[in-house]
C-alpha cells in the first residue's frame, strides 16, 4: 500500500479495475438500478409500498456511509448524525414552502425563496430546479454547523465528542420543536414530492464515489493517520484538526442531503423523526455491517432496514427480534459483517488443527 | 474496497429491486368485500387510545356483518400499527393503500393523520380518522373526521375557564413535543386573549418527561387561579399528583387527550375535580349511546371511552355514506360523506353534520372527575 | 420568593438524587471496561417493575418495611439481570473494538425495551405505582415535602454512602478502581478480572434498580420505555462529572438536575432540555475530561 504505482487488479469477471472498463461497470453500476427502477415505477410495476421502502433504504444507505466517514474513517465517535439530517430537511423544507408565522389553523405560508424555480416533468416525476438548490443549501447549513461545532469539540479527546453530538442532536431537537416558524411539533407540512428514487440513487452514488475517492486520496491517508494515532500523525506533520473538521463537514453534508430527501418523500417533516433515537439506528447499521468498510456500512443499511420491513408481520414481535439478532450477529462478527474475521467459532476449529 | 463484496453488495441491490417487482400474494378475497384499513397507534404513549380504537372497529364491523354488511358487502379489517410516528403512519397509509383498502379508519393522533393524509388524497382513498383534532388535520378532499375540530375545542376550553370556573388568571402548561397538546393550547391561548383574560404564564415540558415540579412551583408562584392542560392522559395524572404534592390546590382544565380511564387508576386520588373538554360521555341516556356501551363493555369487560366511540361512529360514518350514495363507487361515497347532515345514530353526538373541510359539526361534552373513577357528565355545548 | 427557592431546591435535590444513583453505574462499567451500557436504563426499568411486582403480588402494605423489601428485591433483581447481561452478551465482546461492545450494548437495550413492552404481564401501558410509602404531604415554612420525597432522599444518600465505602475502603473497590486504570497490570497483580467485573456490573445495577424503585414512587406512572430519557441525562451527567470518577458521577447526577431545575425555573420552560444540554456541552468544552476527570496520560 505504500508503493506509488497501482499494481493492475484482476477483478470480477476479468474486469481489471483500470481503463474503460472500470469506467463502464461503474456507469452501469450508477445508471441500471437508478433506470429499472425509474421506469418501472413510472409504468406501475412497482406498487408505492414498495417503492417507499426502496427510497427509505436508498437514504439509510446515503446516512450510514457519511457517518461511516466521520465514524469509520476519522475514527471519532458521533452519536448525533440524525440531528444534521434535521437541518438539512428544515433548511431544504422552508426554502420550498416557506414558514408559518401563524398560529394553530392560521397557515399564512411566506413563500419559500426557492418555490418559484421551474419545475419540469418527465415522465410523471417532477424535477425541481427549486429542489435542487433547497438540498444544496440545507446539505451546507448542515456541513457548515458541523464546522463551527466542530472547532471547540475537536479539542475534547475522543469519547467526548459522543457527549457534544448528543447534546447536539437533542438541543437540534428541541429548538424545532419550539420554532413555530417551521411548525414546532407539528411539523413542516405540504412539502411537494420533489424527491425521488433517481435523487436518491444520484446521492447514494455520490457518496460512495466521495467517500471512496477522499479515502484513496492523500487527504484520506491523513485521515485514516488521524484515526490511528492522533500524536503521531501530528508529529508527522499532519493538521489534524483541519482534518478532523473536513471529515466531520463532509459527513453532515450528505446528512444533510439525505434529510432533504426524506423530507419531500414522505412531504412531511417533524422533529420527532430526527431525535437521538434515529441516530442510534443509523450507527447500528454501520456497526452492523463493518465498520470503516463503504460496501460495509452500505450493506448495514440495507439489510437492518429490509429487515424492519421483512419482520413487520410479526408485529409487536418484530421489535424484540431486531435487536435480538443484532445481539447474536454482533457476538459472532464482532467488527461488523463484513470487517470480522471468519466468525470465532470456526477459527477455534482452525487453531485446533 | 474489496472486490468481492462490492459486485456481491450490487448483485444483492439487483435482486432487491428485481424482489420488490414481483407483485405481493394475493389473498382468496371475495372482491365484493369491503376492506376497512386502520391504521392504529398500538404502541406508544397513546397505545390505549390505540386499543380502544381497535375494539371499537371490530365491533363495528362485526355488527354491521351480522346484519348483512353494507349493501351486501361484508367487512374486512386491515390493521397496521404507526406506533404515533409520522414517518411510520405515512408509510403505513402507503401500505394500506397498495393494499386495495377501501377506507382508512385512522389515524388517531394529529401528528398520523397529517402524515398520511398526503397520501390518501394524492391515491384518492377515503380517510375518516376517528379522533385527530389538530385544525390542520382534515386538508384535502379525502380526509374526513368523526370528531370536532381543536378550533371548536379550544375555544370552548377558554369559555368555560372565563364564564364556568370564572377565572381572571389563567395559566398553562403544555407538552411542546406533541403537537395535538400545542395546536389546543394556542387555541385556548388566543381565545382566552380575545376574552380579555390573557394567559399569565404558559409553560413546558417535552414528551416523555415525569417531573413538572419545577414548572408547577414556578406556576404556582404566580398565583394564578386555575390551570389548563391540554395534553395526554398519563402526564395530566402525574401532573395532578404533582399538583396536589405542592399545595396547588386550584380548578384544572383539560382537553380530550386525556379522556381516559387509565387516567385515574394513574392519578389515583388525586383525579377527583378535574374537567376536561371532550367528545361524549358514557352516562348520556340516549338509547344509542347505552347500547353501544352496554355492548362494548359486555365484550371488552370496559367503559368505552371517546375513542372507542368516536372509531366506532367513523365505521357508522362510512357505512352511512355508502348507504346514502347506494354505490361502491368512492366517488359517490365521499360525495355523500360530504354531504352528510343532521346525522342522529352516532353516538358521539345527538346530531352530526359534515361541514365543508370534512369536519364534524356536533357538540362537545364537558366532563369532571368524580371521586369513583369515572368521568361524570357535567356540561353539553352544542356549535 | 424565598419558598420558591427552597421548594425548587428542594425539586432539583430530588431528581438529582436520583441522575446520580444511575449515572454511578454508567462510569463504573464504563471506568473498568471502557464500556457505555445503553442497557443501564433499562435496568432501571427494570428494577422499577420488580419493586411492582413484588408488592402486588405480595399484596404489602404501605410503609417502611414495603418499601426495604421492594428496594432490595429490586436492587438483587437488578444485579442478577445485568450479571446474565453481562455473561451472555458483552463477555464474548471484550477482545472486539468497543464500539462493537457498545452496538451490542444498544442491542441489548432495546431488546429489554421492546421486549418487556411485548411481554404481555407488562405491555406498553402506563401502569400506576403503588404507593409503597403513602403519598402523604406536608408543609414546611412554605415548602411542600411528601413522605415519599422525603425517604427517597434519605436512602439515597444511604446507599451513595455504602457506594463511596465499598469503592474506597473495601478490597473489591480498590481492585475495582485499580481495573479502571490499568486492566493488565491488575491481572498482573493476582486479580481475577472477570470477577471484578462482574461485581462492578452488579453494584452499579443494584444501585440503578433502587434508583428505579425510588423514582417510580416519586413519579407513580411506568412503562418499558421509562429509562430512555433519564438514562440519557444520567449519562450525560456522568460524562461532566468525569467518565470513570464515582463522586464526579454523583456529583454530575445533582449538577443535571440542578440545571434541569434552575433552567426551568428562571428561563422559558419550553427550552429546558436545550439549555441544559448546550450548558453541559460547554462545560465539556471547557474541561473535556469532565469535572473530576481523570487526565489519562498518553505515552508517545
Amino acid at each position: 500500500m505504500s508503493t506509488n504505482v497501482k499494481p493492475k487488479r484482476r477483478g470480477f469477471l476479468g474486469i481489471t479495475f483500470e481503463g474503460p472498463s472500470f469506467w463502464i461497470s461503474w456507469a452501469l453500476f450508477i445508471l441500471v438500478p437508478l433506470l429499472l427502477v425509474a421506469v418501472l415505477y413510472a409504468r406501475g410495476d412497482i406498487n408505492s409500498y414498495y417503492y417507499d421502502v426502496l427510497m427509505r433504504i436508498g437514504i439509510a444507505v446515503v446516512m450510514s456511509v457519511s457517518l461511516n466517514i466521520i465514524n469509520g474513517h476519522l475514527g471519532q465517535f458521533s452519536i448525533g448524525h440524525a440531528g444534521f439530517m434535521g437541518i438539512g430537511a428544515y433548511v431544504s423544507g422552508v426554502l420550498i414552502v416557506g414558514g408559518n408565522p401563524g398560529r394553530a389553523g392560521v397557515s399564512l405560508r411566506i413563500p419559500g425563496l426557492f418555490s418559484n424555480l421551474p419545475v419540469f416533468n418527465i415522465g410523471g416525476y417532477d424535477f425541481s430546479v427549486g429542489f435542487i438548490l433547497a438540498a444544496l443549501v440545507g446539505a451546507l447549513a448542515a456541513a457548515m454547523l458541523a464546522f463551527i461545532i466542530g472547532i471547540p469539540s475537536f479539542r475534547a479527546r475522543g469519547d467526548y465528542l459522543c457527549v457534544v453530538t448528543l447534546a447536539l442532536n437533542m438541543i437540534i431537537v428541541n429548538i424545532f420543536l419550539n420554532m413555530d416558524y417551521v411548525g414546532g411539533a407539528r411539523g413542516l407540512t405540504g412539502l411537494p414530492s420533489f424527491s425521488n428514487w433517481i435523487w436518491v440513487w444520484l446521492t447514494v452514488a455520490a457518496v460512495i464515489i466521495v467517500s471512496r475517492n477522499l479515502i484513496t486520496s492523500s487527504h484520506g491517508r491523513a485521515i485514516l493517520a488521524v484515526r490511528e494515532n492522533e500524536v503521531a500523525a501530528e508529529i508527522g506533520g499532519i493538521n489534524v484538526l483541519r482534518y478532523k473538521l473536513i471529515a466531520f463537514a463532509i459527513g453532515a453534508f450528505f446528512a444533510g442531503l439525505g434529510g432533504a430527501l426524506i423530507g419531500f418523500h414522505v412531504q412531511f417533516i417533524n422533529p420527532n423523526m430526527f431525535n437521538i433515537f434515529k441516530s442510534i439506528d443509523y450507527m447500528i447499521m454501520i456497526y452492523l455491517g463493518g465498520i470503516g468498510s463503504i460496501t460495509g456500512t452500505a450493506l448495514g443499511a440495507i439489510l437492518w432496514t429490509f429487515l424492519q420491513e421483512v419482520l413487520r408481520p410479526l408485529g409487536v414481535w418484530r421489535l424484540v427480534m431486531g435487536p435480538a439478532l443484532l445481539i447474536v450477529i454482533m457476538i459472532f462478527w464482532t467488527k461488523g459483517l463484513t470487517q470480522s474475521e471468519l466468525p470465532f467459532i470456526i477459527k477455534k476449529k482452525a487453531k485446533k488443527e | 474496497m474489496k472486490t468481492k463484496w462490492s459486485v456481491l453488495l450490487a448483485v444483492l441491490m439487483v435482486i432487491t429491486m428485481l424482489v420488490m417487482m414481483v407483485p405481493g400474494m394475493a389473498l382468496a378475497e371475495d372482491p365484493r368485500d369491503l376492506k376497512i384499513g386502520v391504521l392504529c397507534p398500538l404502541t406508544g404513549k397513546i397505545a390505549a387510545y390505540g386499543q380502544e380504537q381497535k375494539n371499537a372497529v371490530e365491533m363495528a364491523i362485526e355488527e354491521i356483518n351480522a346484519a348483512g354488511g353494507i349493501l351486501g358487502a361484508k367487512l374486512v379489517m386491515q390493521l397496521e400499527d404507526d406506533e404515533m410516528k409520522p414517518e411510520l403512519a405515512a408509510s403505513m397509509t402507503q401500505k394500506l393503500v397498495n393494499d386495495n383498502v377501501d377506507v382508512i379508519i385512522g389515524g388517531m393522533s394529529s401528528s398520523s393523520t397529517m402524515a398520511g393524509g398526503p397520501i390518501a388524497n394524492s391515491k384518492e382513498v377515503l380517510m375518516i380518522s376517528p379522533w385527530s383534532t389538530n385544525p390542520l388535520a382534515a386538508e384535502g378532499d379525502w380526509v374526513f373526521r368523526a370528531c370536532f375540530s381543536d378550533e371548536f375545542q379550544g375555544a370552548i376550553q377558554a369559555k368555560y375557564m372565563v364564564d364556568g370556573l370564572g377565572c381572571k388568571k389563567p395559566a398553562q402548561l403544555l407538552d411542546v413535543s406533541d403537537d395535538g397538546s400545542k395546536g389546543q393550547g394556542e387555541v385556548v391561548a388566543a381565545t382566552l386573549e380575545e376574552l380579555g383574560v390573557p394567559l399569565v404564564t404558559v409553560e413546558s415540558y417535552g414528551s416523555g418527561d415525569r417531573d413538572f415540579k419545577a414548572q408547577l412551583t414556578k406556576i404556582k408562584s404566580l398565583d394564578p387561579d386555575c390551570l389548563d392542560t391540554p395534553n395526554y392522559y398519563g402526564e395530566v395524572a402525574l401532573i395532578r399528583v404533582q399538583m396536589k404534592e405542592l399545595g396547588l390546590d386550584i380548578p384544572h382544565i383539560g382537553g380530550d387527550g386525556v379522556d381516559s380511564s387509565d387516567f385515574f387508576s394513574i392519578a389515583g386520588d388525586a383525579a377527583e375535580g378535574m374537567m376536561i373538554t371532550t367528545h361524549y360521555s358514557p352516562e348520556d341516556p340516549r338509547p344509542v349511546v347505552q347500547d353501544f356501551r352496554t355492548k362494548y363493555e359486555e365484550k371488552y369487560g370496559k367503559v368505552p371511552d371517546s375513542t372507542a366511540a368516536l372509531s366506532y361512529d367513523a365505521v357508522l360514518l362510512y357505512k352511512m355514506a355508502i348507504e346514502k350514495a347506494n354505490s361502491f363507487n368512492k366517488y359517490d361515497i365521499r360525495a355523500a360523506l360530504a354531504e352528510l347532515k343532521d346525522v342522529t345514530t352516532l353516538v358521539t353526538a345527538p346530531s352530526f353534520t359534515m361541514d365543508e373541510t370534512g369536519t364534524g359539526i356536533k357538540s362537545l361534552a364537558i366532563v369532571e372527575a368524580g371521586n369513583d373513577g369515572a368521568w361524570h357528565f357535567k356540561d353539553v355545548v352544542n356549535p | 420568593m424565598e419558598t420558591v427557592i427552597g421548594q425548587q431546591l428542594v425539586n432539583a435535590l430530588q431528581l438529582g438524587s436520583a441522575y446520580a444513583l444511575l449515572a454511578v453505574g454508567y462510569t463504573m462499567v464504563y471506568g473498568v471496561l471502557r464500556l457505555i451500557n445503553f442497557a443501564h436504563a433499562d435496568i432501571f426499568m427494570i428494577g422499577a417493575y420488580v419493586g411492582f411486582f413484588i408488592f402486588n403480588t405480595f399484596g404489602l402494605a404501605s410503609g417502611v418495611t414495603a418499601f426495604i423489601i421492594c428496594v432490595l428485591g429490586a436492587m438483587i433483581g437488578a444485579a442478577i439481570l445485568a450479571v446474565v447481561i453481562e455473561r451472555v452478551a458483552y463477555r464474548p465482546l471484550r477482545t472486539a473494538p468497543r464500539l462493537s461492545a457498545m452496538i451490542t450494548a444498544i442491542g441489548v437495550s432495546l431488546f429489554l425495551e421492546h421486549g418487556s413492552r411485548a411481554v404481555p404481564f407488562i405491555g406498553p401501558s402506563f401502569r400506576r405505582y403503588p404507593d409503597i410509602i403513602a403519598h402523604t404531604t406536608y408543609e414546611i415554612g412554605g415548602i411542600y415535602l411528601t413522605a415519599a420525597v422525603t425517604v427517597v432522599l434519605i436512602t439515597s444518600v444511604i446507599l451513595m454512602a455504602i457506594l463511596s465505602y465499598i469503592v474506597s475502603r473495601t478490597m473489591v473497590g480498590k481492585a475495582m478502581r485499580a481495573s479502571s486504570y490499568d486492566k493488565e497490570a491488575t491481572q498482573l497483580m493476582g486479580i481475577n478480572l472477570n470477577r471484578i467485573i462482574t461485581y462492578t456490573f452488579a453494584i452499579g445495577a443494584a444501585e440503578a434498580g433502587a434508583a428505579g424503585v425510588m423514582w417510580a414512587l416519586v413519579y407513580p406512572m411506568i412503562d418499558p420505555y421509562m429509562g430512555m430519557m433519564p438514562g440519557i441525562k444520567a449519562f450525560v451527567a456522568a460524562v461532566v462529572g468525569g467518565i470513570g470518577s464515582v463522586p464526579g458521577a454523583l456529583i454530575g447526577g445533582f449538577i443535571l438536575g440542578g440545571v434541569e431545575t434552575a433552567t426551568a425555573a428562571f428561563l422559558p420552560s419550553m427550552y429546558r432540555d436545550a439549555l441544559a444540554f448546550s450548558i453541559l456541552a460547554i462545560v465539556l468544552i471547557f474541561k473535556p475530561t469532565g469535572l473530576f476527570g481523570v487526565g489519562v496520560l498518553e505515552k508517545v
